[in-house]
C-alpha cells in the first residue's frame, strides 16, 4: 500500500556543469565569448555596451538612443532594415538599464551571414532620423503617462530617488524631460558611448560557420577608445518615510529598503540569502504571512540587488488599501523576527535547496548561461563566483545571519514609501 | 521536432514523455481540461479561484510549496478560458516528488475553510491589482460581453465581478473539484532527461490508484453568427484614448487558424509590419497599435488595439484601421511579404522549442486539441497558407457586421 503521507528523501542539488565559455579577440582587441551548446541551428548574439543611463548627461538620452539604433542609416531607412531582418526570421532585442545597453540578435544559423552585416551596420551608423525620433518620443511619453497612473510605478521611482538621489540610479523621468530632449542628444550619446566603444561580444547556441571571421569583418576595424573606469558609489543611509496619497486608488504600493553594496562586498551573499528567507520565494516569510495567512495582497517580495556601482535591498508589494497599516506592521514584525530569532536549521536548508534549484534552472542551456555570464562580467566576476556561493551555502550560520540583520535591517535604517490609499 | 511517447493509464490519465538529455531540469506539466468556459455564469472566476485553492494543501500533504522548494523546484499554474495548467520544474534527481505532490492533489484536496477564506481575499486583490486599479485594466471585462452573447467566453478568467468570488461556498468548491479534477480529464507531460519506463512506473505507482470520475461531456452554447456591428463607448480616468476592435474568428483546431494567425503577423509582427508603418509612422494616428488573436480553443476573437496619438479623433483612428482591413480583403498579399511572415513564424516556433517547459506545455495543449503530434506539424501548416487563402479569411473575418468596437475615452 502506497504511503502518501510519508515524506520522501530530498536529493541534494549540485551546482550545474557550466559550459566553459571560449574567448576570442578581434584584431582591434575587442573581446568575445562563445557559449556553445544545444542541438537546434539557432544562435543568439549580444553586443554589450557601456551605454546605460549612468553614461547620459540628459534624462532619456540612453534609452531613446538605444531604442532607435535600428531605425536608419545614411544608406538605409529603418523600414528597410526591419524588412530584411524580418524576412530572414531574425529577432532583435534592445535593452538598457542604468549600467549597460545590450543589443541582441536571435537568428537561424543558416541566415547568420545575411543578417549580421545589416544588424551591425545599423548599430554602428545610425542617423536617428527626425521623424523616427518623434514617433519614438511620442510613444515613450504616452507610456510614461500611463505608468504614472500606477501606484507601483510612483512608489518605485520615489524609492530609488530617495535612496540614490541625484546619482543615475536614483533619477527617474519626468514629463518635462520629453520636451528638452532632441535628436542631436541621441547623436551625441551614440558618438560618445557606442561608436568605437569597447563593447563585449557574446554568442550562444550552435555556432554559425565562420562566425568569428564575420564578426572580424564587421567590428574588427573599429578604432577603440579608452575603456571607462568604474567607480563605486556609496550613498548615505536614508531613513525617510514618504507617504503619498492617490485619490481613488484601491491598493497601496509599498516599498521599504535601503542602499547596500556591489556583489564584491563580503556581506553581499548573506544579505541576499536573508532577502530570500524574508521574501524571495513563494513560501517565504512575507508571502506566508501577508498573502497566505492574511490575504492582504496578490504578491509580496524582498530582494537584494547588485548594481555595478552599488546595490540595494528592497521589499515591495501592493496591498488592499484599507489594510495598509496592517501590512506595514506585519512587514516590520517579520523584520524584527529576523533580528531576534535564529533562522531554524530546517528553513536554512529549505532555502538553500530552493536557491540551488534556481541556479540550476537559470543555467539551463546555452542561452540561459550566456545571460549569467554577461551579468557576471558586468559585476566584474566570473564562474568562481559560484564556487564561493556554493561554499557559502554549505556553511550557513544562523548566528552570523542574525548579526547581519542588526547591521543592515534595523527598522530605523530603512526608508519607507507608501503610495495609494493610506487607509487611515 | 519534438520526439515523444504516449501511454494511458487504466483510469484514463494520458501521459506523454519527451526525452531531452541535455538538461538537468525536468518539466512536469499537468493539464486539466477545465477553464473559465466551464463555469456557471453566476459563479464566474471559479476555475481560477480553484487554481489558487490547489496550493492550499491536499489530503495527505499540508504544504505543497514547501515540498517543491525542498526539492529545489519551482512551480506555478495558470488558468485560461479553456484550461487549467499546473507545472513544476525541478532537478531530475527529485522528479518523484512531483509525482507524489500532483497525484495527492488529484486524489483530493484538504478543503480547509481557512484556505478558502484566504485565497478568496488573494484573488480579490488580484482582481483589483490587474483589472480595477490599473489604467485600462477593465477592457476585457467590457469587450468580452460585447462580443459574446451566448458562449461563456463572455467573461474573462478572473470572473465577471468580484461578488462571484466573494460568494463562493465550500460546497461549490468541492463540487467543482470532483466534477473536473479527475485522471480521465487530465494530460500529464514529463519532459527532460527521463526514460519512458521510469515515467511509466512512477505514473502507475502514484496516479494508478486514483479512480476515474464522472466528468460530464462538455456542451457549451455556440455563439451565433454575428449579423450586426456592436459598439460600446466608455469614459475613464486615463491619460489617452484607446480603441479596441474584436472580430469573431475560427476555432484553434480549424484549418483556417494558421492563415488567421499569419494575418495578425502581416498586420503587426515586428517593426516592418503594416499597422506600425502605416498607422504609427506614416499617418501618426496611433502611438501604438497592435493586431493579435486570442488563441482560444473554441471560436475566438481577432483583436485590434490602439492607443491614439493625442489630438487624433476616434473616428480618424478607426478609419485608419478600417483602411488596413479593407486592403487585406481586397488586395492579394505579395509573395515576399507572405514569405517574410512565414519565416518569422517558423523561427519563433523553433526558438520556443529551446526550453523544456515550453515543450512540455506545447505537447500537453496539442494533445488536448486532439493529438500531441500536432506540435510537429506547425511549420507545415504555416507553409501551406497561400495569398488567396489569406484574402478569403480576411474577407470572412473582417465583415463589418462581425465587429465589436470599444471606444475607451480619456475623461
Amino acid at each position: 500500500m502506497l504511503d502518501r503521507k510519508k515524506e520522501m528523501h530530498f536529493q541534494e542539488i549540485n551546482m550545474p556543469d557550466f559550459i566553459t565559455p571560449k574567448t576570442f579577440q578581434l584584431s582591434n582587441g575587442l573581446q568575445g565569448f562563445t557559449v556553445e551548446g544545444g542541438d537546434q541551428d539557432l544562435c543568439r548574439l549580444d553586443l554589450v555596451f557601456e551605454a546605460g543611463s549612468k553614461a547620459q548627461n540628459k534624462v532619456l538620452q540612453a534609452s531613446l538612443c538605444n531604442a532607435l539604433l535600428l531605425e536608419g542609416t545614411a544608406h538605409k531607412k529603418g523600414e528597410e532594415i526591419h524588412e530584411s531582418l524580418d524576412f530572414y526570421g531574425a529577432y532583435t532585442q534592445l535593452d538598457v538599464n542604468a549600467d549597460r545597453a545590450v543589443v541582441s540578435l536571435f537568428t537561424l544559423n543558416k541566415y547568420f551571414d545575411e543578417v549580421l552585416p545589416i544588424f551591425v551596420d545599423a548599430i554602428k551608423n545610425p542617423i536617428f532620423p527626425e521623424d523616427e525620433f518623434q514617433v519614438a518620443l511620442a510613444q515613450k511619453k504616452q507610456s510614461f503617462r500611463i505608468n504614472s497612473e500606477k501606484v507601483e510605478f510612483i512608489a518605485r521611482n520615489t524609492f530609488f530617488n530617495c535612496l540614490f538621489e541625484s546619482h543615475p540610479y536614483g533619477v527617474s523621468v519626468s514629463l518635462e524631460d520629453f520636451e528638452s530632449i532632441s535628436r542631436q542628444d541621441l547623436i551625441d550619446f551614440h558618438t560618445a558611448n557606442y561608436k568605437n566603444a569597447v563593447l563585449k561580444i557574446y554568442i550562444a547556441g550552435t555556432m554559425p560557420t565562420g562566425v568569428i571571421a564575420m564578426l572580424e569583418e564587421c567590428l574588427g576595424a573599429w578604432e577603440l577608445r579608452k575603456p571607462k573606469v568604474v567607480e563605486t558609489f556609496s550613498a548615505p543611509i536614508k531613513k525617510e518615510k514618504i507617504h503619498l496619497s492617490r485619490e481613488g486608488a484601491m491598493q497601496s504600493a509599498i516599498r521599504i529598503g535601503r542602499v547596500c553594496f556591489t556583489s564584491h562586498h563580503q556581506d553581499y551573499q548573506p544579505l541576499k540569502f536573508l532577502s530570500v528567507v524574508l521574501g524571495g520565494y513563494f513560501g517565504s516569510r512575507l508571502m506566508s504571512n501577508i498573502r497566505e495567512d492574511k490575504g492582504l495582497t496578490y504578491g509580496i517580495g524582498a530582494m537584494c540587488v547588485q548594481q555595478e556601482e552599488s546595490g540595494y535591498f528592497s521589499i515591495s508589494t501592493e496591498v488592499k488599501g484599507e489594510s495598509t497599516a496592517l501590512a506595514l506592521q506585519e512587514i516590520y514584525k517579520e523584520l524584527k523576527r529576523l533580528r531576534e530569532e535564529l533562522i531554524p536549521e530546517e528553513e536554512l536548508s529549505l532555502v538553500k535547496n530552493y536557491i540551488m534549484g534556481q541556479i540550476l534552472k537559470s543555467a539551463d542551456g546555452p542561452f540561459a548561461q550566456v545571460s549569467l555570464l554577461k551579468n557576471m562580467h558586468i559585476q566584474g566576476m566570473d564562474y568562481a563566483f559560484y564556487d564561493d556561493y556554493q561554499n557559502f551555502l554549505d556553511h550557513l550560520d544562523a548566528e552570523n545571519l542574525r548579526a547581519l540583520t542588526h547591521q543592515y535591517l534595523k527598522e530605523d535604517d530603512l526608508c519607507e514609501i507608501v503610495v495609494g490609499n493610506p487607509g487611515t | 521536432m519534438i520526439n515523444f511517447e504516449k501511454f494511458e493509464l487504466e483510469n484514463g490519465l494520458k501521459v506523454i514523455v519527451h526525452q531531452d538529455k541535455s538538461t538537468p531540469i525536468v518539466a512536469f506539466n499537468l493539464l486539466y481540461d477545465v477553464g473559465a468556459r466551464d463555469e456557471n455564469p453566476l459563479r464566474t472566476g471559479f476555475a481560477h479561484l480553484f487554481e489558487h485553492l490547489m496550493f492550499g494543501g491536499s489530503v495527505n500533504i499540508s504544504d505543497y510549496d514547501e515540498v517543491v522548494e525542498k526539492a529545489g523546484g519551482q512551480n506555478n499554474a495558470f488558468t485560461s478560458n479553456d484550461i487549467t495548467n499546473y507545472y513544476i520544474t525541478l532537478p531530475k534527481e527529485n522528479l518523484e516528488h512531483a509525482f507524489r505532490l500532483e497525484s495527492d492533489r488529484m486524489l483530493s484536496l484538504a478543503f480547509t475553510p481557512k484556505s478558502l477564506e484566504v485565497q478568496r481575499q488573494v484573488v480579490i486583490e488580484e482582481f483589483k491589482q490587474n483589472y480595477l486599479n490599473q489604467p485600462y485594466g477593465d477592457i476585457h471585462l467590457l469587450l468580452r460581453p460585447l462580443a459574446y452573447q451566448k458562449h461563456p467566453y463572455q467573461w474573462p478568467t478572473i470572473g465577471k465581478e468580484v461578488s462571484h468570488i466573494e460568494e463562493a461556498t465550500m460546497e461549490e468548491v468541492k463540487d467543482f473539484f470532483y466534477t473536473h479534477y479527475a485522471p480521465n480529464n487530465a494530460i500529464l507531460v514529463v519532459a527532460g532527461d527521463v526514460a519512458l519506463n521510469q515515467v511509466k512506473a512512477l505514473s502507475q505507482k502514484w496516479f494508478g490508484p486514483i479512480s476515474s470520475r464522472d466528468t460530464p461531456k462538455r456542451s457549451l452554447p455556440k455563439e451565433p453568427r454575428q449579423e450586426k456591428a456592436r459598439t460600446l463607448k466608455v469614459e475613464r480616468e486615463v491619460p489617452v484614448d484607446v480603441i479596441y476592435k474584436a472580430f469573431h474568428m475560427c476555432a484553434r483546431t480549424h484549418p483556417d487558424f494558421y492563415a488567421t494567425d499569419l494575418i495578425s503577423d502581416i498586420l503587426s509582427r515586428g517593426n516592418s509590419s503594416r499597422l506600425y508603418n502605416s498607422l504609427v509612422k506614416e499617418h501618426k494616428l496611433f502611438s501604438d497599435v497592435d493586431a493579435f488573436i486570442g488563441g482560444e480553443l473554441d471560436e475566438g476573437l481577432f483583436y485590434f488595439a490602439g492607443k491614439l496619438t493625442p489630438g487624433v479623433s476616434m473616428k480618424d483612428a478607426e478609419a485608419g484601421i478600417d483602411a488596413e482591413i479593407e486592403k487585406l480583403s481586397s488586395v492579394l498579399v505579395g509573395e515576399k511579404e507572405l514569405r517574410k511572415v512565414k519565416n518569422k513564424a517558423i523561427s519563433a516556433h523553433k526558438f520556443s522549442e529551446l526550453n523544456v517547459l515550453n515543450k512540455a506545455i506545447n505537447l500537453a495543449t496539442s494533445e488536448l486539441m486532439g493529438d500531441a503530434e500536432l506540435v510537429n506539424q506547425q511549420i507545415e501548416r504555416y507553409e501551406e497558407v497561400t495569398s488567396d487563402k489569406i484574402k478569403a479569411v480576411a474577407q470572412s473575418v473582417f465583415r463589418k457586421a462581425n465587429s465589436n468596437t470599444l471606444y475607451y475615452h480619456a475623461k
